[in-house]
């Protein structure tokens, strides 16, 4: 249609430069205002805490609270001589924002946490992953694989309904009397549920809408602060009011063609997240950007969804019923708008979805017109941890937000119903109330799929269903062996959470592991059929927890060989959160393939290099330990006609320059030693606190992870409690500005 | 399985909106670009580096001298000289001290030209400013360079200090974005700047698509971002200065079609139309109905090293189609990330090739400490630096291949082949591998050699950006200025 119109223009170029034609840029539309530096923390944090302690506290560098020097001496020292086998990795303003840092924050009144520092607040983008699990809630589109949603509070089994009730002060007994038991307050007692903290009972009650009341300690009717309805009760109060329809939820959805998920196929194209060195997980707020790829990917996926879903759409935000757009549009604010933007709407947000319904030909273009809208709001994309201002200058996390961090900590969506109740009545104002909600949240199904999720971060392991391996040396490694070992860890990870011990060392010390018939048949365990995975017993070699899961060892390694280094690494960054800078420069590279030596032997360079041993030997010392384990995590008893050598030493496991060392004979030992170091459990505690958070913590959040790792150990390091904690954790509702 | 029986045959589907937003950008470019400027730039990017100096003192085996049409050219850079005469061949230049060691500091200062990526690359700095009036202000094409969920400092492109995108690595997805028109209809009032598009009224009706629903989406949103930043100190608004940035992007885009679409477009779906086919398009430019031939599977085959040739072909042609159609004057294509495991003895049909063993681009590039043909690693690096310099070749061919004005692409263009570091054994970032090709609209005469001993790399990023039209005199860390002689 116009390509020619690029021949005339280009007709009019003259070929032929002259410095002075180069015109002006014209202005850029925007001030990106003063150039954003990086957060000395966050240098400090990376460079420099594995040796001076994250607080400055000490290590094997020196400590450096309350330094006698000053911010120039500091900064000399760092320009010329840090970080130790790097010197000029940090020079000039580098240097002294760092040394700036060290003065300005290491004191022994900040070391002793007394108080505990806010963190910055922030705008948290949704993950892909969060992204799709809240829209599929959202317009009701589950994953072909899992059964559709009910309502919250309603019994997956039709024509029950489980009553619960968590009252705010303490009750010896609660009744549920209501239209469905002639309002007896004796016929329906409630039980106390200690795991849950709430009263409950589960009825027989077929379909229908009945009205309801909890009568407590015999004689108080009060209503039920989660009911999603009510009522006048004629007595200047509410009832509470409950729908049940089980059998017909609403229009019922069009089968999709088997195979084909409208969310996964809408969002396949959203872009990757950027993951800054050293953060395993997919949530770095700091990290995320809204860019115009994001923007046509989203208004594309709001398209697309609403497409999938327009049969149902309007019950979906609760206009099936609407006669009009008017009405639709005072429903669809309210009520769907509140879930979407995880709070109420303000009025003009009101207003200006409002129109978008009003605006529109009819309620069916409005209610997809208002949908696609806030699917590309900003309150919708990023989840808000801004708070309230506060009188001594810090932010205050409102009941909703803290609604979300909850939701999106434990399910890694939005809010359900019960959920934004608590956050309309108050419940979520308290410490109690936000423990309840989070036990409650942690009790769910979905708690354990969000867990697998931190799972396969926290062990980097997501990539081992696409990363290359050598098809000829490896043949039996397929995809159907990639996809169970995910599964593997998946499972090994929920299970001691949920199931077992609860506790943390079973993580390492279990001698079982989860497989199907794929899986067993591929480590050579028999005994298993069928694609159900099953827990099975190992053989001692195969033992050691998650460091024994196929994709953690084959994660770690190349295509076509094993690496200690990477296995070494990975046990000193994931596991004890130790930082090593990259080889410097000069270093040389990976010893030649030998083919008639054992890895082991072609590093030895290693550990005689002076040069290399600095860092070496804390790192190879523990991956030798992996060596009985090949490429794709199977076992081996020689490499290249020799016999494997797995024993090792771990030096300083707990701290580096502790000068403490451990030998291990098996992996199982080494599995061992870390279940029981009090590096790995504060590590675990800090990995999942940055899951939760979205942020790599600093020397601020120092205290506030003590915290944490102490609620950890006080619990004996039951997972459940850990998680439970970062809700408990003094920093959780306070932010400050950056 | 062989790759014809996967080769694919695109076409944008939205034949005439992809044709309006080029008769916007044409139209634009026309009072913005005045006689002698670059209308484009394309940073190619590979990861590793080349046999530099070795370190027992063996001279470079990249290097140039002489002048067109009789250049000479090391082994590294041989696979250019079809089109040595279209090229700069640089050295001396300098990084200078980059943070955190290697391969990470080196990715982070490329384009920032600023330690630790502490501060907005020149490829979106120049998207934001000369190229802010193209349909696409930037576009960051990627082959395998998000593999391993790559963390953020093996990208190169960084909106904001310290912060870095992931390139798109699927080129199907960047073709659809690119061509189709993120959206099937505009709004017929949004149209109209100045009406609110709440204001106008139910809009007429149209069978099966909601022509104004993207446009009412995007003012929403505008308005509850503006909202949003209202309850923000100034250090926070940085963030969401990119976000807003990127809604007026794609509210400029959808503005500039056409107000009306006929329905069948949009009932595509998908909007891509994708055919089993054999053959290449014809070579002449079809912008109101784009495609282009593809050869790569998507999904998961995206990150299998023996389809990484194919892909990182259709993200450059891609690109160049992209440029051809107006649709960006700022591209930069990242082949692979830095430190890679990506096992280029799979890639069939190249020296490389060797069925029997894995060999991986950052493995190859530790060869030692002299470059001895007889060590594997060392032989196969430098075949793999060829391969990497030969794919710049084919993108610098593919843009001399297409007439623009009175002469060709190339010639309004200006291409630069970069890496993270020089010598990829040592990490050394002293005297940079950069090439940068095309005659930028008239203002870089080629075909020959320059040497900038003692400058800094940031000096060829500013006089790029001078060459572009851009209003700098220095880019990042120590800069001095616009490189004498290059320009003009």
């Amino acid at each position: 249609m116009r390509p020619s119109a690029v021949v005339l223009l280009c007709g009019l170029l003259s070929l032929g430069c002259d410095s002075a034609d180069v015109a002006p840029a014209p202005p850029p539309s925007d001030t990106r205002g003063p150039a954003a530096t990086i957060d000395p923390a966050l240098r400090y944090a990376a460079m420099c805490a594995s040796c001076h302690g994250e607080a400055g506290e000490g290590g094997l560098g020196s400590r450096l609270v309350d330094s006698a020097r000053s911010v120039e001496q500091l900064t000399q020292i760092i320009d010329e001589r840090m970080p130790q086998g790097n010197p000029g990795a940090c020079r000039g303003t580098c240097a002294s924002s760092i040394a700036q840092y060290i003065k300005s924050r290491f004191t022994s009144q900040a070391l002793s946490c007394a108080t505990v520092a806010p963190s910055v607040r922030r705008l948290r983008l949704l993950t892909r992953r969060e992204y799709r699990a809240t829209v599929r809630d959202l317009l009701d589109l589950p994953a072909p694989s899992t059964p559709p949603t009910t309502p919250p509070g309603t019994d997956p089994s039709c024509g029950r309904h489980r009553f619960t009730y968590s009252p705010p002060s303490t009750a010896r007994s609660v009744h549920v009397a209501g239209s469905f038991n002639g309002w007896s307050p004796t016929a329906w007692p409630m039980s106390w549920v200690e795991g849950a903290r709430e009263w409950q009972t589960e009825r027989d009650l077929p379909d229908g809408t009945y009205q309801y009341k909890f009568v407590v300690d015999g004689s108080q009717w009060v209503s039920d602060p989660r009911a999603t309805a009510s009522m006048p009760d004629g007595f200047g109060g509410q009832n509470s009011v409950l729908t049940l329809r089980c059998a017909d939820a609403g229009a019922p959805a069009p089968a999709p063609p088997a195979g084909v998920d409208p969310v996964e196929e809408a969002t396949r194209s959203l872009p990757v997240e950027s993951r800054p060195q050293g953060f395993a997980f997919d949530d770095n707020a700091d990290s995320a950007l809204v860019t115009s790829v994001h923007v046509n990917e989203y208004l594309r996926t709001g398209r697309s969804l609403t497409a999938a879903a327009s049969s149902r759409l309007r019950a979906v935000v609760g206009c099936e019923a609407s006669a009009d757009r008017a009405a639709c549009a005072n429903t669809l604010v309210r009520g769907f708008g509140t879930r979407v933007f995880r709070r109420p709407l303000s009025a003009a947000e009101m207003q200006r979805y409002g129109a978008l319904v009003t605006g529109a030909r009819d309620v069916e273009q409005g209610v997809s017109r208002a949908v696609r809208a806030m699917l590309l709001s900003p309150s919708f994309l990023y989840r808000s941890e801004m708070g309230v201002a506060q009188p001594d200058g810090t932010f205050r996390l409102t009941p909703y937000e803290v609604a979300a961090a909850l939701s999106y900590t434990y399910w890694g969506s939005t809010p359900d119903a019960a959920l934004l109740a608590a956050a309309a009545d108050g419940s979520l104002s308290t410490p109690a109330g936000t423990e309840r909600e989070a036990r409650r949240l942690l009790a769910a199904p979905r708690a354990r799929a969000q867990l697998a999720t931190f799972a396969l971060q926290w062990l980097g392991v997501e990539t081992v269903a696409t990363t290359p391996r050598s098809a000829a040396m490896f043949p039996a490694f397929t995809d159907a062996v990639r996809a169970s070992m995910l599964e593997e860890a998946r499972r090994l990870v929920t299970s001691v959470a949920f199931d077992g011990t609860h506790r943390f060392d079973e993580l390492f010390t279990t001698r079982s592991t989860w497989v199907d018939a794929t899986l067993a048949s591929y480590y050579g365990l028999d005994g298993v059929s069928g694609s159900a995975f099953q827990r099975v017993e190992l053989p001692e070699a195969r033992q050691g927890g998650v460091l024994s899961l196929g994709a953690v060892l084959t994660r770690y390694a190349h295509s076509d060989q094993g690496s200690p280094i990477l296995r070494g690494l990975f046990v000193r960054s994931a596991l004890l959160c130790e930082e090593f800078p990259p080889p410097p420069p000069n270093a040389g590279g990976v010893p030649d393939v030998d083919p008639t030596a054992t890895t082991r032997e072609r590093f030895r360079q290693h550990t005689a290099n002076p040069a290399c041993v600095t860092c070496h030997r804390y790192i190879d010392g523990v991956g030798f330990g992996f060596e009985r384990f090949d490429a794709v995590g199977r076992l081996r008893s020689t490499e290249n006609g020799h016999p494997i050598d797995a024993t090792g030493t771990v030096f300083d496991i707990e701290r580096f320059g502790s000068d403490t060392r451990f030998d291990y004979a098996t992996l199982p030992q080494l599995a061992g030693a870390i279940a029981q170091s009090e590096a790995a459990r504060s590590c675990f505690a800090r990995q999942y606190y940055r899951f939760a958070r979205g942020f790599r913590e600093t020397a601020d959040q120092r205290c506030a992870v003590l915290d944490v790792t102490r609620r950890f150990r006080e619990s004996g390091y039951d997972l459940r409690e850990l998680m439970v904690a970062v809700t408990l954790s003094p920093d959780f509702a306070t932010r400050r500005s950056p | 399985m062989s790759l014809s029986s996967r080769r694919r045959f695109l076409q944008g589907a939205l034949g005439a909106a992809s044709a309006l937003p080029l008769a916007m950008a044409t139209r634009r470019l026309a009072s913005a670009n005045p006689r002698g400027l670059a209308r484009r730039v394309i940073f190619f990017y590979y990861p590793d580096g080349i046999a530099g100096r070795s370190q027992n003192g063996e001279p470079s085996l990249w290097s140039a001298s002489g002048r067109a049409p009789s250049i000479a050219l090391g082994e590294l850079l041989s696979p250019l000289s079809s089109i040595a005469g279209d090229c700069v061949f640089l050295s001396g230049l300098s990084m200078g001290s980059t943070d955190e060691g290697s391969h990470p500091g080196g990715a982070k200062k490329l384009l920032t030209a600023v330690d630790g990526g502490n501060g907005e690359s020149v490829d979106q700095y120049l998207a934001r400013t000369v190229g802010r009036s193209s349909p696409f202000r930037h576009i960051y094409l990627g082959a395998m360079a998000t593999q391993n969920n790559a963390s953020g400092d093996k990208f190169i492109s960084y909106p904001s200090a310290g912060v870095t995108v992931a390139p798109e690595d699927d080129p199907v997805s960047a073709f659809r974005r690119i061509f189709s028109g993120a959206t099937p209809g505009p709004s017929p009032m949004s149209v109209d700047a100045g009406v609110a598009a709440t204001d106008a009224g139910p809009a007429a009706p149209v069978a099966g698509v909601d022509d104004g629903a993207d446009g009412l989406s995007l003012d929403t949103s505008l308005a509850d971002l503006m909202d949003l930043r209202a309850s923000l100190g100034a250090a926070e608004r940085t963030r969401l200065d990119v976000h807003l940035d990127a809604l007026h992007e794609v509210q400029d885009r959808l503005r500039g079609m056409p107000p009306s679409m006929p329905p069948t477009m949009a009932d595509a779906g998908g909007v891509v139309t994708v055919a089993d086919a054999g053959l290449r398009p014809p070579p002449s430019l079809r912008c109101d109905a784009p495609s282009m031939a593809f050869d790569a599977p998507t999904g998961a085959g995206l990150f299998a090293p023996e389809n990484f040739p194919a892909v990182l072909r259709a993200q450059i042609d891609t690109m160049v189609l992209a440029m051809a159609c107006g649709m960006s004057r700022v591209g930069v294509i990242q082949a692979s990330q830095h430190t890679s495991e990506l096992i280029m003895s799979r890639f069939r049909g190249t020296d490389m090739y060797d069925p029997g063993f894995d060999m991986r681009s950052h493995q190859a590039s530790h060869y030692g400490a002299r470059q001895d043909r007889s060590n594997r690693l060392f032989s196969d690096y430098v075949k793999q630096v060829r391969w990497w310099v030969s794919q710049f070749g084919y993108l610098v061919e593919q843009l001399k291949s297409r007439p623009e004005g009175d002469g060709t692409m190339l010639d309004h263009s200006l291409v630069l082949l970069c890496s993270e570091v020089s010598d990829g054994n040592t990490h050394s970032h002293q005297d940079m591998p950069f090439v940068l090709a095309g005659r930028g609209g008239g203002c870089v005469s080629t075909g020959r050699a320059m040497s900038f001993d003692g400058r800094r790399h940031g000096d060829l990023l500013a006089t790029i950006a001078q060459a572009m039209g851009a209003s700098v005199d220095t880019w990042g860390d120590a800069g001095s200025g616009v490189l004498p002689g290059l320009l003009g």
